[in-house]
């Protein structure tokens, strides 16, 4: 079956996470992935594990890009691609010569996506940034931690989420020119992504002038909500109660029966459940509460943490984990794509390459460099 | 392109909704389908909400189109099917097998429209032995491996749970996979012709959030354990040691990330040299990793001199990593946000409006459909779209 990005070749000059994790998910979907690094400049995660999920599937060939003839092969092979990625600090790509207005010249239908922490245009355009801290620049940190605590812990990680809504924008304007022909350039903001889904968080401020306090464990759309004690050390089970006929089954399941006919959301009621709920779970190890809930039908997962969820064959089973032949000739389960089309689509799930594995295919027999050349461009450091 | 995309949305988690308005803001025709006497399983009705809730409803559902339909008779179902067979896409969070929902199964439809793409959210996907158990942003959140990651100090871990990250954040991710599945979904149309069935398990998706821990595993590393109270705020938001940390200014916190050596360098500068920062244990960034408690310490007394944005600012004029810790408050007056005109206005009914948030790409080309009319009511465009009320 046909990949959906079959035939489609991406340059990509991006680095660090949310970038390459962007381009992995188009790699893996059929695209060919061309990265682009150099070891006078190696991208900062690469001699760990990570790099070998964030790069999963590409092509890496070695091109320093500080040099003239190494930008002109950049041209060159941006001549002969559908997208383009970097996410460089602002300016430093249209200094190299390799900004959308030079690459459009040589391919006008191009697709060029710029990301950076907080956009290339206004006031702080320039500034240093890294996703983490941009998690608290937007606010987005101050929605999570305890109810009543300082609102300064974690949400979720900026960069592989960025990661995402890059590779949908890159997916969108596929599509704008698969039916216009046009090429276009994107101007991509971090921050402005993790704001993108604080819709809640900033209608509450302006409605009552307050901030929309951490929930926790708590929940608006839930009758009764919450995350206990099991079995164990530093073991947790969750669950959400959406309804009366629920309220009732897990009142009888731990014992509750007094407050079996209360309204959940009622405190009182609320906190001496809460005593039968974690005295039932503490008799539990977290998938045996788990296990116990979801057969009344009500929400329930253990509180894992990610060694837990990679011991758990249920990735495996559904194909999210794959068996992957690292670049170090290991066999290895690594992560694939979250989504699964019915039609016999397998995901192009390949090991990360070394920096330079791709050189000889990438330069001699895509870009046509003869051999003396070749060397040539190897001697005097412009591929390295 | 987009504006001759239809597609139905049926279904109320943030998921479907959130999926809806970004094809919705990309132009698409997005037609809420809601049902008279048939149950669809609800996260987020409207009744019994805060006007924040609502408003929030109505921002996710802006730029939409609303039908609703009764299915009890025969009327009902060809409006169904009509609307079926005229559809590019269908996104929806209706897993369960009543029979009521068979009419929309994929089964059904695609044996009438070949071309449709079907995009199905749930919990952990219809395949496999967890294909039953109910999900929530909450749970699925503590079950994905991204909560012990995310508390800060904790002083007593028997007593304090892992927490999930608020305002629904795993729903709204799961709703931007969709879409990206969905993008090359269509992409993949365009092409072949052909339409096909795009399944999301929520779970996996959250999941997807660790890829750098799940590479970790595959290499035989380990999972940290949840940090402690000693760690402080320097492990906040996924800073660890001397790569960075929150701290204390005069007026909240600030988030600085000197990572490299010459970023100490000028961060030293700017704290104006002082005695301490000589000491041959900061003079590595592996140093200053292991000895980050006593650095945290020793920055803090400068920094709750000054104010956070202060400190942010003379950090970024020489280009060191750094940032106010903001409250949303903070957000909405921001200069950057402001200047890029980021936010939206959302008209409300009484005549007042709210500032949304917008999209984070400036799209040189495609148009989008950004502001979008108000949400919808209930049945708003039956006439319009059934030709009927």
């Amino acid at each position: 079956m046909r990949l959906p990005l079959d035939g489609i070749r991406v340059l990509d000059l991006s680095w660090i996470i949310a970038g390459p994790t962007a381009t992995r998910l188009l790699a893996i979907m059929g695209a060919e992935v061309v990265k682009i690094g150099s070891s006078r400049r190696p991208d900062p995660s690469y001699s760990g594990p990570a790099f070998h999920s964030y790069n999963q599937s590409k092509h890496y060939a070695s091109i320093n890009i500080a040099s003239e003839q190494g930008v002109e092969i950049v041209r060159t092979l941006a001549s002969l691609s559908d997208v383009v990625i970097e996410n460089f600090a602002t300016g430093v790509i249209e200094r190299r010569g390799l900004g959308y207005q030079e690459l459009r010249k040589l391919n006008p239908s191009i697709i060029m996506i710029s990301s950076s922490g907080v956009g290339h245009t206004g006031p702080k355009k320039d500034h240093v940034a890294y996703g983490s801290l941009l998690q608290h620049y937007t606010g987005w940190n101050s929605q999570s931690g305890y109810p009543g605590g300082t609102p300064i812990k974690g949400g979720l990680w900026a960069d592989p989420w960025v990661g995402m809504e890059l590779a949908m924008v890159i997916a969108t304007c596929l599509n704008y020119r698969a039916s216009s022909g046009e090429g276009q350039y994107v101007d991509f903001s971090m921050a402005e992504a993790l704001v993108g889904s604080m819709a809640m968080s900033v209608i509450h401020q302006q409605i009552t002038g307050q901030p929309l306090l951490p929930q926790g464990n708590e929940d608006y759309f839930d009758l009764h909500s919450g995350v206990y004690p099991c079995e164990g050390d530093d073991r947790w089970v969750s669950l959400s109660v959406r309804s009366l006929e629920q309220w009732r089954s897990l009142c009888d399941l731990v014992g509750a029966l007094e407050f079996k006919s209360e309204n959940p959301k009622n405190t009182l009621s609320k906190r001496g459940a809460n005593n039968f709920i974690s005295n039932w779970t503490r008799q539990h190890s977290d998938l045996e509460a788990t296990e116990a809930l979801q057969s009344l039908g009500i929400a329930s997962a253990p509180s894992w943490n990610v060694y837990h969820v990679y011991q758990d064959d249920f990735l495996k089973e559904s194909n999210y984990l794959v068996e992957t032949e690292t670049n170090d000739g290991e066999t290895r389960f690594m992560p694939g794509v979250p989504w699964w089309f019915d039609d016999g689509l397998t995901p192009n799930v390949k090991a990360a390459p070394k920096l330079g594995r791709d050189n000889r295919l990438i330069f001699r027999d895509l870009l046509g460099i003869e051999d003396k050349e070749y060397l040539g461009l190897v001697k005097s450091k412009v591929l390295e | 392109m987009f504006n001759k995309l239809k597609v139905l949305e049926i279904g109320h988690d943030i998921s479907t909704l959130y999926c809806g308005r970004i094809l919705s803001i990309m132009g698409a025709e997005v037609i809420k389908v809601e049902f008279v006497r048939c149950e669809i399983p609800s996260d987020v009705s409207p009744k019994n909400r805060s006007e924040s809730q609502k408003e929030f409803l109505a921002a996710m559902n802006g730029g939409k189109k609303a039908v609703r339909i009764d299915l009890s008779g025969d009327n009902g179902k060809r409006d169904v099917q009509n609307l079926l067979n005229n559809s590019d896409i269908i996104i929806t969070n209706v897993v369960e097998g009543k029979e009521q929902h068979s009419i929309f199964s994929y089964s059904e439809v695609k044996q009438t429209n070949k071309g449709l793409v079907y995009l199905l959210f749930s919990a952990f996907g219809t395949r496999g032995r967890r294909s039953k158990w109910k999900g929530t942003d909450l749970t699925l959140f503590h079950m994905s491996g991204n909560a012990p990651g995310l508390i800060g100090p904790v002083s007593e871990p028997q007593k304090e749970p892992p927490v999930r990250a608020g305002g629904y954040q795993g729903e709204f991710l799961s709703g931007l996979t969709g879409c990206t599945a969905l993008m090359m979904a269509i992409f993949r149309r365009n092409i072949t012709g052909a339409g096909g069935y795009v399944e999301i398990s929520k779970y996996e998706a959250l999941v997807n959030q660790t890829i750098a821990g799940l590479a970790n595993m595959a290499f035989g590393g380990s999972a940290p354990e949840r940090d402690l109270e000693k760690v402080k705020e320097a492990s906040v938001g996924g800073m660890v040691g001397a790569i960075g940390g929150v701290l204390p200014a005069k007026d909240g916190y600030v988030a600085i990330s000197p990572r490299e050596d010459d970023q100490w360098d000028r961060w030293v500068q700017l704290m104006g040299e002082p005695e301490w920062s000589r000491e041959e244990r900061f003079s590595s960034r592996s140093g200053r990793e292991e000895n980050h408690e006593e650095l945290w310490d020793l920055i803090a007394l400068w920094t709750k001199k000054f104010s956070k944005h202060e400190i942010a600012q003379s950090g970024q004029d020489k280009h060191i990593p750094c940032f106010p810790v903001n409250t949303v408050e903070d957000l909405l007056a921001d200069e950057q946000f402001n200047h890029r005109d980021f936010f939206i206005d959302m008209n409300l009914t009484d005549g007042g409006s709210l500032r949304i948030p917008g999209v984070p790409y400036k799209l040189s080309r495609m148009p989008m459909n950004l502001v979008g009319s108000p949400a919808p009511e209930s049945g708003q465009h039956n006439l319009e779209l059934l030709g009927h009320s």
